[in-house]
């Protein structure tokens, strides 16, 4: 149960990056609201301007290390030795399948570990990264003043847009996506869906060897064209176009009308009703791949936008310091 | 009868072939995935009914696909195959091998499912798990992705500006580019001024990592009046005061010069701790810490300085102008008495718009004083006459060719005023006619009360020659020298709110409001509700030069942006 009760990165510590992150912003739009700026308006040559400049850029630092430090090498290798340590203590018979788990216990270990990197654990670094990315947004635009132009400097806030946008999203899928993929997958998981789709089909395979030819075409056309994953667009939308499977789906009804030998008639009821329960499981392992593909999609834009941030904030200041 | 050893091969794990043989007799022999087939094939891609195995009119035998039916022979498509030694037929997912027959055969087949068929159908989980289900599967690295931005970006928007920098040539050609190298550093539009330019950043940016300098603005703006002394101590300052500190560009095409006042109140805020010696005060704010105004009055005699009360100090502001007027008469509610009749006077009738100065017109004795009849200057005794308003020698002269014509057209000379002259008649006639002019001129026009003394200062009566001084005249022109006013901007502002003339009988009264006036309606930087905001510059200039003459000799340096 402890785990249920786990505070989400959201209300971590008791909210303490939320108020951190409220704090910042209040102070930001007050200064924002109080300092007069000559006639030349609010723009990040100003004193404050300047001071929202350097804030957003450190933000971007601490941000940009929470990304390296997951990523770090040294921390995966911790990660396997502590695993390894954990499997060879463990019972040989434990079911890994259940949440109270070695593997999760260890997982839980390992998120709540106190001294993870400055005494904060990886969650709590999560949730900062989270509210100070909502922090940067103000603090970036109060920094540009409202002034834009086709230049690497308004290209800079942009990539900064980008990534707390793809970074929102992620958040997003997140919280709702993990939920979906267990009432989707139910106690399976998508390696024991594709083993009973290659069950169904050689089963169907045996079933229609006497059947004609018609109806073994289809089956093979199911079979062998039907794929799981498989591309991008797949991945992402979680249906294949003109499914070979709902195609033989709805093909066998249609041909088993022409049948009339009893037994040919009940071999082709046997068939449908396979094909049905393949289509439901290829449907599954579908949205199973697009829940994990949505999952995966947006660090293809987090990640890079944020190494394409990190070159326009430099560029950015180095253009600002060499024309100065 | 065709006799025919099937042998039906698979591989272990090893890879070895195990086979499994058997014989069988039939005329014809039936190969397909049907149940009736003396050849059994079972898979979906052999058709119900494949082919058939006959003997041929020549003894041969032969393979004989169904109607519509292909199979591949040794890479050739084929319908009907002699079943020759060696013969490679590709059935489906089998492959069929003819071999040499075996004693009492007539005919001897491999059966074998092809190896790729075999994991199609046995190892079908496994091409499943070969099928990417994940992104990252399909080849698509973030890091890779990554290392690809960041160099697309250094070269987009690293090198390519820089370039320039490095090439005269370049930087010429790419200035000229709709869309040039150096526009994706810019941080904004360039003033008015400086757009000329363009892209040609090291006009200004001289030293990368250095901040534009005054020399380099100087180049082109040398004759730019400066805010101090020359020989002032604080002449030093100006090194902490670059010129950027105030025009700092790239703000917009009329954002170059600041107008906030907290550059200057960083000085003039606590200018006495630090000039301990400055006449000045210290100013901080319009609204709150701004002395009150001096006012610029004419230089006493021999003094070359200006007097510069503050007009708050009523004894020292007193206008010593040489006139006599009365605002108070001139501006009677009820009229003043005329030749037209009784005139209503306002301000304006006197005081008239100079549109090309901030300054009104100059008053002009004929326009302004003399238009309705009233102040013409005259004579009465011992006749009637006018004179035109002019100098004094002018109107000498006027009154002498009066008497003049006078005693020559009748020929006698007035034996009254000029009984005791003496001499010949053109000796009596002159001397006559200086007396008479005297005369008139001391009883009537340069009287102290009337005529020319209604609004001058004269003295000289008791000379007995024509010595008479008028009070030289030092009408003020610009009471606020230093500063800027438009009345054009308050013309919404009766004249009488600001200047309380309609109880001055003086003309050495100066009505000139002080800041409180001002404060009714103006306030500092912070703008206010119902109020003007005003900064330092609304009403001073810093590169007025104050009171300094321009620098001499100093020309500006015609900077042709084509050639840099």
């Amino acid at each position: 149960m402890d785990w249920i009760q786990r505070p989400t990165v959201l209300t971590y510590g008791n909210n303490r990056y939320f108020k951190l992150s409220s704090v910042i912003i209040s102070i930001a739009i007050f200064a924002f609201v109080l300092f007069e700026p000559s006639n030349t308006g609010h723009y990040g040559g100003t004193i404050l301007g300047y001071t929202l400049g350097v804030s957003s850029a450190t933000i971007v630092i601490i941000l940009f290390y929470y990304g390296l430090l997951k990523r770090r090498p040294p921390l995966q290798r911790e990660r396997r030795t502590k695993l390894y340590d954990t499997k060879n203590t463990a019972p040989q018979n434990e079911n890994i399948s259940l949440p109270s788990s070695s593997a999760t216990k260890e997982r839980r270990s390992f998120l709540s570990r106190k001294n993870w990197r400055f005494h904060v654990t990886l969650q709590g670094w999560l949730s900062g990264h989270i509210y100070l990315g909502g922090t940067l947004i103000v603090l970036a635009t109060l920094h540009t003043g409202f002034r834009f132009s086709w230049s690497v400097h308004t290209l800079s806030y942009v990539f900064l847009l980008i990534v707390s946008a793809t970074g929102y999203y992620g958040l997003y899928i997140y919280t709702l996506y993990p939920r979906v993929m267990t009432q989707i997958l139910g106690q399976d998981t998508l390696d024991m869906i594709i083993k009973q789709i290659a069950e169904i089909d050689e089963r169907a395979r045996i079933l229609a060897l006497d059947m004609p030819d018609d109806v073994n075409q289809l089956l093979l056309k199911s079979r062998l064209e039907t794929h799981i994953g498989s591309n991008l667009y797949q991945m992402l939308t979680g249906e294949q176009l003109n499914c070979p499977t709902a195609y033989a789906a709805k093909q066998i009804q249609v041909l088993g009308a022409k049948y009339v030998k009893n037994e040919q008639i009940k071999i082709i009821a046997e068939l449908y009703s396979l094909i049905l329960r393949k289509k439901t499981l290829v449907n599954r392992a579908h949205i199973a791949v697009m829940l994990k593909a949505r999952m995966d999609a947006w660090l293809y834009l987090h990640v890079p936008f944020s190494v394409a941030l990190m070159a326009s904030l430099s560029v950015h200041v180095l253009a600002i310091l060499f024309y100065w | 009868m065709i006799s025919c050893l099937v042998t039906h091969l698979s591989r272990n794990p090893q890879g070895a072939p195990i086979g499994t043989e058997s014989v069988i007799n039939s005329d014809v022999l039936d190969i397909g995935r049907g149940a009736a087939c003396r050849i059994y094939l079972p898979d979906h891609q052999v058709y119900l009914h494949h082919a058939t195995i006959n003997r041929g009119d020549d003894g041969h035998l032969y393979l004989i696909c169904h109607a519509g039916i292909e199979i591949r022979v040794n890479g050739a498509m084929m319908h009907t195959v002699p079943l020759n030694i060696g013969t490679h037929i590709e059935l489906g997912p089998y492959e069929i091998i003819v071999l040499p027959p075996a004693q009492g055969c007539d005919l001897a087949i491999s059966v074998e499912m092809l190896e790729q068929h075999q994991l199609v159908r046995d190892r079908a989980i496994e091409l499943h798990k070969k099928s990417p289900l994940t992104i990252a599967a399909l080849g698509y690295s973030k890091r890779k992705i990554s290392i690809l931005f960041a160099f697309l970006f250094f070269l987009l928007f690293v090198v390519i500006p820089l370039l320039p920098k490095f090439s005269t040539s370049l930087n010429d050609w790419q200035a000229e580019l709709p869309v040039t190298m150096t526009d994706s550093w810019r941080p904004g539009e360039l003033s008015e001024g400086h757009d000329v330019f363009g892209s040609k950043c090291s006009v200004c940016h001289r030293q990368p990592f250095t901040a534009v300098s005054s020399e380099v603005c100087l180049e082109c703006h040398g004759n730019v009046p400066s805010h101090f002394k020359a020989e002032s101590t604080h002449a030093k300052d100006t090194k902490k005061m670059n010129c950027t500190s105030c025009h700092k560009d790239h703000n917009g095409k009329f954002g170059l010069v600041l107008h906030d006042s907290s550059r200057c109140r960083s000085c003039h805020a606590n200018l006495k701790k630090q000039k301990p010696d400055t006449t000045r005060s210290n100013v901080a704010n319009f609204k709150s810490a701004h002395p009150s105004f001096r006012v610029t009055l004419p230089s006493l005699e021999n003094a070359t300085e200006p007097l510069r009360p503050l007009l708050n100090d009523k004894a020292a502001v007193v206008e010593q102008n040489g006139l006599k007027f009365s605002h108070l008469a001139h501006l009677n509610p009820k009229g003043i008495s005329s030749n037209k009749g009784q005139m209503i006077m306002v301000c304006e009738d006197c005081h008239r718009r100079n549109a090309k100065s901030k300054n009104f017109a100059h008053i002009e004795m004929q326009r302004d004083c003399q238009q309705s009849g009233c102040h013409k200057v005259r004579y009465r005794d011992p006749m009637v006459g006018v004179v035109p308003h002019g100098t004094v020698g002018e109107i000498e002269h006027t009154v002498h060719q009066f008497f003049l014509n006078q005693i020559s057209t009748t020929g006698t000379i007035p034996k009254e005023e000029c009984r005791d002259i003496k001499g010949n008649g053109v000796q009596r006639s002159l001397g006559c006619v200086n007396r008479l002019t005297f005369n008139l001129l001391k009883i009537s026009l340069f009287r102290k009360t009337m005529s020319c003394g209604e609004c001058h200062e004269i003295t000289g009566h008791d000379s007995e020659d024509m010595s008479w001084k008028f009070a030289p005249l030092k009408i003020n022109r610009d009471w606020f020298p230093l500063a800027k006013f438009s009345h054009s901007k308050h013309t919404v502002t009766p004249c009488e709110k600001c200047h309380d003339k309609a109880n001055s009988k003086l003309s050495s009264d100066i009505s000139l409001p002080d800041i409180d006036k001002c404060r009714e309606c103006h306030v500092g930087d912070k703008v206010a509700d119902h109020k003007v905001s005003s900064r330092c510059d609304s009403c001073h200039q810093f590169h007025d030069g104050l009171s300094y003459p321009v620098k001499a000799g100093i020309k500006p340096t015609h900077v042709d942006p084509t050639q840099k």
